[in-house]
């Protein structure tokens, strides 16, 4: 049972990253311009100079042997060369990787557990006064867009209020993330308060459904100290669609880290991708989005699996 | 504003710079500018040690061989890394000096060029300079298969035919009469590299030395202790740090992250404090004109072009543009050179304009205005002119592209505006104004013109260089393709900790033109 869905999620997701990187392929060309143009730009150069730097870039080949070559090399491991920078697109994706996973872990790591918090409080609490401050608070986070967000902490943490965090996050490429936590500390906190508005709302109405619920109600009838019910019996039954909207929050977040990480300046495979695509680097930009459609499915896979191993219900029935 | 990275070369041809004298800290010869310029006033006070971090625009397609550097990242790089035969000079007029040359000098009728090479010169690497190696470079540059950056500049050169007459002498035969060959050199695309280049370890000549180079995100420099300038440079480390947002830059200088930036938009300038920054501006001819594609109508009609030259407010183009940073211009470009004619200045004048305009037969004519936010003040440009065109009854569309998308119909569209650096008329004018021209947005034909430029190139004498360049000068003014209200001026932005930096009046290049050997830090 668990194997033929894992089965057909797997041949679903493969079908799916599939059509993502001809959309991405065929978008990128719709665009004037390729990375030949662009590394001549306004160079004194010769029409012939042009001709030759296009034919070394392979762009003179038909579009769908282009491809063709793209997506074997994608299958086989070898994922190119940048057309702009010759540095091997595997190198480059590695590090930004790297680095976008720090920025997304230490963001969902920030806003997880005060997801959970504020959403369940609001629950408890819900419709006094701390419910509607909450309210109002995620009202405007979620209406105020990502990157004003970044401005905003960049003004108020590091440049005119207080000096504590970095302004620009311009890691360096020679040392490891995780030696310069202090440089991701400032988008992490931008990326979570731009994200948090969703889980915090999915949280509290959770909780108020299963707070509401009869199991709850019989527990507080036998006397069971609001502590324990609250823990033992209302958290636990409210966790299954927790993750889900955590798991999407997470999904959420894949996409709007390309913002923050271009307000900060941040190496991470969304800046990557938006500096890809501005020189039409398409090895690049092809790379990073099959992997980000990748890392979508596996997400959207990796949930439905903890959601149906947290909900014994669905637990047997998997079996 | 998005300050792309381009790559537009800059100096395209005219990276070189006009004839000057030695270096007077080094050869102790009597040379009038030298003496304001370079290390000479700073040596005395200035201190060994420090690290200089500068943040500038830059991507993943920066490069550390120099021979094909385009982009002011490279230019910055690279000027640091290696060395010229001669180098710019930055006051005006336009001039250079003698870097690894001792000596360039030409024969009467230009075909002929014999460059001494400069003695006790070391690459990184310990390897002497030698002969060989300019040799090298220029075949290096003009090689046909992967030209350098400058290989139109040294057109004229033919490669077949280079002689070393001694250890440290070349002889360039020249194909064409080229009067204005010691003067080309300067950019980085000129620098001299060693006969056993390897692009990736790259040894050059150059105060710094290169510790780590990480295309897209930072270079590491580090002093090269046998630098042949004495006493130079005073810092021990330069890290140039890329940013591909100028919000960014200008945050990370307020929070100490980065000690300089260069290229500074005029609107950035409100949130530096005013204590513990300096702020310099640099007056150069760097411009960017509104450029009139001539060989179709309605600007193939000269009275169409000077109607629209009439219709420009100059000040208020200055004001709304470039937010009064910069000069008025009077429809010419190269102010830093010698021949630049001081003829009535164009001011607006709706009227006559107007009247043009209906002796022409393109009343109430319809353009489109094509630019793009690839530098500061452009795309305000075309907005303010479409507004003072208005006024004359034309119509003007202003249509703003992407930079990519821009640079991808480069020289095709009818009516836009580009940016332009400073330069000398010798140096410039081939790229732009000549027919073949690769940088021709105009598609300029002026055979009158060509046949001046040609015989300004075989004269060595500058006396009559110069009335072959007023004359060019003349025509620019009477029936050129560009509209140059003003020329824009440079801001850059520094710690007060650092000292050495100079306005580079005579190119426009920032930071003094990036020559860090120049700076020191208490």
């Amino acid at each position: 049972m668990l194997k033929t869905i894992l089965l057909r999620r797997l041949v679903g997701g493969i079908f799916i990253l599939w059509l993502v990187s001809v959309l991405v392929f065929a978008a990128i060309h719709l665009l004037p311009g390729n990375a030949a143009t662009i590394l001549v730009g306004h160079s004194d150069t010769t029409p012939q100079e042009v001709a030759s730097l296009t034919r070394q870039l392979g762009l003179d080949q038909p579009l769908i042997v282009q491809y063709g070559r793209w997506i074997k090399g994608l299958v086989t491991g070898d994922w190119g060369t940048s057309l702009v920078s010759s540095l091997q697109v595997s190198y480059i994706v590695r590090t930004r990787l790297e680095n976008s996973g720090a920025l997304t872990l230490t963001s969902m790591l920030m806003l997880s557990p005060l997801a959970i918090i504020i959403g369940t409080v609001s629950a408890i609490r819900r419709n006094r006064a701390i419910d509607h401050v909450a309210s109002l608070v995620t009202l405007c986070l979620s209406a105020v867009p990502a990157f004003a967000i970044g401005v905003m902490v960049i003004y108020l943490l590091a440049t005119n209020v207080v000096h504590w965090l970095p302004a620009a996050s311009i890691l360096n490429p020679d040392e490891p993330v995780w030696s310069q936590l202090n440089l991701v500390i400032a988008p992490a906190i931008t990326v979570a308060l731009a994200m948090i508005p969703y889980p915090i709302r999915m949280v509290r109405a959770t909780m108020i459904e299963v707070l509401d619920s009869d199991y709850v109600m019989l527990a507080r009838l036998k006397g069971i100290p609001e502590r324990q019910v609250i823990f033992r019996h209302a958290l636990r039954n409210g966790l299954g669609p927790i993750i889900q909207s955590l798991a999407l929050t997470l999904l959420f977040l894949s996409g709007g880290i390309i913002v923050v990480e271009t307000v900060f300046s941040y190496p991470g495979v969304g800046y990557a991708l938006v500096q890809g695509v501005s020189q039409r680097d398409v090895p690049v930009v092809q790379t990073i989005v099959v992997l980000l459609a990748a890392f979508c499915v596996v997400i959207n896979l990796a949930a439905d699996l903890a959601v149906a191993f947290a909900t014994p219900r669905l637990r047997t029935a998997l079996r | 504003m998005a300050q792309n990275v381009s790559r537009r070369t800059f100096l395209a041809i005219g990276g070189g710079g006009l004839s000057a004298a030695f270096l007077a800290a080094c050869a102790g010869s009597t040379t009038p500018a030298a003496s304001t310029s370079t290390s000479t006033a700073a040596a005395g006070t200035a201190k060994r040690g420090g690290t200089l971090r500068v943040g500038s625009i830059g991507s993943s397609a920066d490069i550390l061989d120099t021979t094909f550097s385009s982009t002011d990242i490279d230019q910055q790089r690279n000027q640091n890394v290696y060395d010229s035969l001669k180098y710019i000079s930055p006051d005006l007029p336009y001039q250079t000096e003698y870097a690894l040359a001792e000596s360039i000098e030409l024969n009467p009728a230009a075909t002929v060029a014999t460059v001494r090479l400069r003695k006790g010169v070391e690459f990184h690497n310990g390897k002497s300079l030698t002969a060989d190696d300019l040799i090298f470079t220029m075949r290096r540059i003009l090689d046909p298969d992967k030209p350098g950056k400058a290989a139109t500049s040294f057109a004229a050169v033919d490669p077949g035919s280079i002689k070393k007459l001694d250890a440290l002498t070349v002889q360039f035969n020249l194909a064409t009469p080229d009067s204005l060959f010691a003067q080309r050199w300067g950019s980085a695309s000129t620098n001299i590299v060693p006969t056993d280049f390897d692009p990736a370890k790259p040894v050059g000549t150059g105060p710094f030395k290169v510790q780590s180079f990480t295309p897209g995100s930072r270079s590491v420099l580090v002093r090269n202790p046998h630098y042949w300038m004495p006493g130079e440079p005073y810092l021990d480390e330069v890290e140039i740090i890329d940013f591909s947002d100028n919000t960014s830059r200008v945050a990370a200088l307020l929070s100490g992250q980065v000690d300089a930036i260069d290229g500074v938009d005029p609107s950035d300038l409100r949130q530096i404090p005013s204590g513990g920054f300096v702020t310099q501006i640099t007056k150069s001819g760097f411009y960017q004109p509104i450029t009139m594609r001539v060989d179709e109508a309605p600007f193939n009609d000269v009275r169409v072009r000077q109607a629209f030259r009439l219709m420009v407010d100059r000040p208020q183009m200055i004001a709304q543009a470039y937010s009064g940073y910069g000069q008025i211009a009077n429809d010419m470009p190269f102010p830093a050179d010698p021949a630049y004619p001081d003829l009535p200045q164009r001011v607006q004048d709706i009227a006559q304009a107007k009247s043009l305009l209906k002796a022409a037969g393109h009343e109430g004519l319809a353009v489109t205005f094509t630019t793009t936010p690839e530098n500061g003040g452009l795309v305000a440009t075309a907005q303010v002119f479409a507004q003072q065109a208005a006024a004359a009854g034309v119509k003007v569309t202003v249509n703003d592209l992407a930079p990519t998308s821009y640079d991808a119909g480069f020289k095709s569209w009818p009516f836009t505006n580009g940016y332009w650096a400073a330069n000398t008329l010798g140096l410039g004018y081939s790229s732009r104004f000549l027919k073949s021209g690769g940088l021709n947005d105009s598609h300029w034909n002026d055979p009158a013109g060509a046949a001046l430029y040609a015989d300004l190139l075989k004269t060595p004498d500058p006396a009559k260089q110069k009335t072959y360049a007023i004359e060019l000068f003349q025509r620019f003014y009477d029936m050129g393709p560009d509209i140059i209200h003003s020329f824009k001026n440079n801001i850059d932005v520094y710690s007060s900790k650092f000292q050495g930096f100079q306005p580079f009046n005579s190119t426009g290049w920032a930071l003094g033109s990036w020559r860090y050997r120049n700076v020191w830090t208490s």
